[in-house]
């Protein structure tokens, strides 16, 4: 009897045991976090207690931006300690929804304009009122305008605020290999096409993308699209017009002649940009252009010894340019995004701390990741550029895509209507292939754009 | 006396209840409760994020059927199954009867077989794709060198090569484990029964047939539920060689499960997929015990 009595009790503890296990910490405390340790949650008996907070993010990367980045924000508030947490893009949206759901998501955290800007709106905090508190009614006027539009939301308020700019549709040529077989900048797409034939025939590899990433192909379809008719596009996009107009079956066709054509590397749907592919081109220096955004200037700055050597060796020699798809002798315009903008979780239980956090990494933390690392544009209209370091030759292209980025804008780079992006992404991929025609994709897509709630 | 002995016998019952009591618990948190959640889930129109969800019905059920890329995911499905099941287990079969014949290094031999299996699959992604990619992959590399350049291929860019390099990968990958249980299978099956066949006359083929692969159902069973399954669950291969890729040539339900939920924030069409993935599992394992236990001796589990 004895004996039953106790394996009841060690029954009993046992389910008390489990029940205690999936118990959660209680808000406002970091106990409970998977990146924090107890110790580290706990303060110091007798020292002055800091309010935790964690950082979420995909942009900036991990490595010295992270870390001067946490080193002069924890000198400028000691009263606050600030966690970074990175990871890719597609884990840090999904790492979000499990922790939101879960009450447990980081304080602040980097949101994409497009669609998950809107659908995380439930999750994130309005910024208005806090900016209109420290900076007063105008504190738009202080960021660049198109960037604001498109972090206004539908209600009027803003509930993300820019850390700074990107621009796609640029490439980027290696004139140093360029050079070896007389080339010159390909300005049009006739250009690439004898370039891309000249290199061939060389045993190089002509224009390289990665297109197993939907977003290189996204980006390089829009450009050439807005090439051909920027507002038409935008107006397909919006749903008040449509894909399979002759200029945006134009643009699907120029797409599909990339590969056709050979301007575009054999195999290309098998790569992905980062790393395979810009690593090819930024490391290596072993491959003459890539397809890749504004953001690939940051390669002037990297300090480690492969990309150093490609990009800061006495005779290196790199160009970004806008290629004119179409042939009517005008560049093609760039697409604007916010990159990264910041956002404040709505059930952070330390918001005050959060936006002390917010405010200063759109001030002196965007100083540091664009002044020393050059990893966007700035997104302040009283930001001066004045890059450490850069090179005469990084200042050449730093300076054509802020040219770009003030008078060649054609619109935003994403899109908010997921499954509309999904559709043009297959249909990129189908006319890639071979599959489809571009009449064909653009019905396809035209009604992935009708279904499309907006 | 009657009394004390039922309170006695209920101190018992309530007794076990509390031993099963953590099982339980742990049971329907983590796996009755995510499937009744996704189920119904399943019938909302929900972006996965959002506090509120709207009831939608069937019209997730309805999208997903007749969603074009799931024919694609239902083709795959099929295609990795019985192109990963049959081939691993063949040469698992032939490769466990060569070990069991005590050759020079066979214990060296198993290990080098079964090593592919414990490595993780976003490393053997990332090699086979520093493999088959098309310009400098060491496949096409070696091929050009070889004076074959007929039969270089953009491997992973081209639908049909890059589901053939998923299959080739997957049975490279866990051969090594079919070829483990057939071994462990094969130590089983007594000797005197190949004695007894040597002294009939049996060769060795023969006692293969008669004998070796008779012998081994259970394992042929476990490894045809296992692979049919891990078919059904094909995510990490597919996602780091060919991101589902190109053009859903190599999409399977949880790419497109992944793809559905944090891709086009549909999470309420995601559940659906989940609920068919559910059902099309169930229904393989029932057919296949079904099968397993009719032509076993204890029928009553067929029942």
């Amino acid at each position: 009897m004895k004996k039953r009595y106790v394996c009841s009790f060690i029954a009993v503890s046992a389910a008390a045991a489990l029940f205690a296990g999936c118990g959660t910490a209680s808000p406002g405390t970091e106990a409970g976090t998977p990146e924090t340790t107890s110790e580290q949650a706990v303060p110091e008996q007798g020292a002055s207690e800091k309010t935790v907070i964690r950082f979420q993010t995909w942009n900036p990367g991990e490595g010295d931006p992270a870390k001067d980045l946490e080193a002069a924000f924890e000198e400028a508030h000691p009263d606050i300690d600030v966690q970074f947490v990175y990871m890719p893009y597609t884990d840090h949206v999904e790492k979000l929804k499990v922790d939101l759901a879960a009450g447990d998501a980081a304080d602040v955290y980097g949101v994409q304009t497009g669609a998950m800007y809107k659908e995380f709106r439930d999750f994130e905090e309005d910024l208005t009122p806090y900016m209109q508190k420290e900076y007063g009614e105008d504190w738009t006027s202080a960021f660049n305008e198109y960037a604001m539009t498109l972090l206004k939301a539908e209600d009027g308020k803003y509930y993300g605020l820019p850390l700074g700019l990107t621009y796609s549709g640029t490439a980027w040529a290696n004139m140093k290999i360029m050079d070896k077989y007389g080339l010159g900048v390909p300005a049009s797409y006739d250009d690439l096409l004898k370039a891309s034939a000249v290199l061939r025939e060389n045993g190089e590899y002509p224009l390289a993308i990665g297109a197993k990433d939907d977003w290189i192909n996204i980006d390089t379809f829009f450009n050439i699209a807005t090439d051909i008719n920027s507002e038409k596009f935008y107006a397909a996009l919006e749903g008040q017009a449509s894909f399979t107009d002759p200029e945006i079956v134009q643009a699907l066709q120029i797409w599909q002649s990339c590969f056709t054509e050979g301007i575009f590397q054999d195999g290309a749907l098998g790569v992905g940009m980062y790393n395979d592919t810009t690593d090819m081109y930024q490391k290596e220096g072993s491959i003459p252009m890539i397809l890749n955004g504004s953001w690939a200037c940051g390669a002037f700055t990297e300090k480690d010894e492969q990309t150093y050597a490609v990009y800061n060796s006495e005779d290196s020699h790199h160009e970004v340019f806008l290629i004119d798809w179409n042939g009517d002798g005008k560049r093609a315009p760039v697409g604007e995004a916010v990159d990264v903008s910041l956002a404040i979780n709505s059930q952070s239980p330390n918001k005050d701390a959060a936006w002390s956090f917010v405010d200063w990494m759109i001030h002196d933390g965007a100083e540091i990741l664009v002044n020393k690392y050059l990893a966007y544009c700035p997104a302040r209209t009283d930001m001066k550029l004045n890059v450490e370091g850069l090179s005469e030759n990084g200042q050449a292209c730093l300076d054509y895509i802020v040219e770009n980025g003030a008078t060649n804008v054609a619109g935003y780079r994403e899109m908010a209507y997921p499954e509309l992006k999904e559709e043009i992404q297959t249909e990129l991929k189908e006319l890639a292939i071979g599959d489809i025609t571009p009449e064909a994709a653009a019905e396809a897509i035209e009604a992935a754009s009708r279904a499309q709630e907006r | 006396m009657k009394k004390r002995e039922s309170a006695g016998k209920r101190m018992e019952t309530l007794t076990n209840y509390l031993f099963i009591l953590p099982l339980l618990i742990l049971f329907l948190t983590f796996f009755a409760y995510p499937i009744l959640y996704n189920f119904i889930i399943s019938f909302y129109d929900w972006n996965g994020i959002s506090v509120t969800k709207s009831f939608a019905g069937l019209a997730n059920y309805r999208t997903v059927m007749s969603d074009r890329v799931m024919k694609a995911v239902l083709k795959n499905f099929v295609i990795i199954a019985l192109g990963t099941t049959l081939p691993q287990a063949f040469f698992g079969i032939i490769f466990a009867s060569f070990f069991r014949r005590h050759i020079r290094f066979a214990g060296f031999y198993r290990i080098a077989f079964y090593l592919p299996a414990i490595c993780t699959v976003t490393i053997v992604g990332n090699v086979f794709s520093k493999i088959f990619e098309t310009n400098r992959g060491y496949l096409n590399v070696m091929l050009r060198s070889a004076h074959l350049d007929f039969l270089c291929q953009p491997w992973l860019a081209a639908p049909h090569t890059a589901l053939l390099c998923i299959l080739f990968v997957n049975i490279w990958q866990w051969t090594g484990y079919s070829m483990l249980m057939y071994y462990a299978g094969m130590l089983n099956i007594p000797d005197d029964l190949y004695e007894a066949a040597a002294i009939d006359g049996a060769g060795p083929v023969q006692q293969f047939r008669h004998i070796t692969f008779p012998l081994l159902r259970g394992t042929h069973y476990t490894l045809v539920i296992l692979g049919v399954l891990g078919a059904l669950k094909c995510f990490d291969l597919p996602y780091v060689l060919t991101d589902g890729g190109p053009a859903h040539a190599t999409e399977t339900f949880s790419t497109y499960i992944y793809t559905k939920s944090f891709n086009t924030f549909k999470q309420g069409q995601a559940s659906a997929i989940v609920v068919l993935m559910f059902m099309i599992a169930m229904a393989i394992t029932v057919i296949q015990l079904k099968m397993y236990y009719k032509e076993d001796r204890d029928k009553e589990l067929a029942e």
